[in-house]
């Protein structure tokens, strides 16, 4: 999967800059479910990550600074 | 450095044979979607946690969580709603799988993996400012 090829790039980056390791550990360990996974997603896991990423629109991190 | 190689390891080794019956194609829309999730959500909040010092030294990656963050006619942000676009085409395709839908899926996957690749060419621009 190429994009995970950069990924020793941007972590060694991004923590050492930020002091963001947690958050970028957690970063990693989601990529790790996704390319772990080996079958379709049943209703319930498609209804629970569509509600999960309309739920992360209501996040202030995710609101335009600008109008 | 030693931990996040191993990790690495882990995320570059984990890729799993499809279970019989499962279209690769959907399941590859799923990981992206996925991947895309994790990518936008982890990138908007570390623009956001470091919201001053981004705009001051990475100007291109406050603008990038900017598109990213920018609402469509329905308020949703753009990066998220370029993943529930992506699974509204999934599911149409999963319903019938047609050439017109399997062209479409194709094309959508397409755009948000290169969204996802620009997320992550901005968090490698995270530099501290010298």
């Amino acid at each position: 999967m190429p994009l995970l090829l950069s990924l020793p790039t941007i972590l060694s980056a991004a923590k050492e800059v930020f002091g963001v390791g947690a958050t970028l550990y957690a970063y990693v360990g989601k990529l790790r479910d996704a390319a772990r996974q080996n079958a379709e997603w049943t209703d319930a896991q498609d209804a629970a990550f569509a509600e999960q990423v309309r739920q992360a629109g209501l996040d202030p991190a995710w609101q335009p600074r600008s109008r | 450095m030693k931990h996040l190689l191993a990790l690495l390891c882990l995320v570059l080794t984990g890729c799993a044979t499809l279970q019989p019956g499962a279209d690769p194609l959907v399941v590859r829309c799923q990981q992206a979607e996925a991947t895309a999730f994790a990518t936008f959500d982890t990138f908007v909040h570390l623009v956001a946690d470091h919201e001053t010092k981004v705009r001051a030294t990475v100007p291109a990656a406050y603008t990038f969580a900017e598109w990213l963050r920018a609402k469509g006619p329905d308020g949703t942000p753009r990066g998220l709603a370029m993943i529930s676009s992506l699974g509204n085409v999934r599911r149409a395709y999963a319903a019938s799988r047609t050439p017109e839908h399997k062209a479409s899926l194709v094309s959508a996957l397409a755009a948000l993996q290169a969204a996802v690749a620009e997320s992550q060419r901005h968090l490698t621009a995270l530099q501290p400012a010298r």
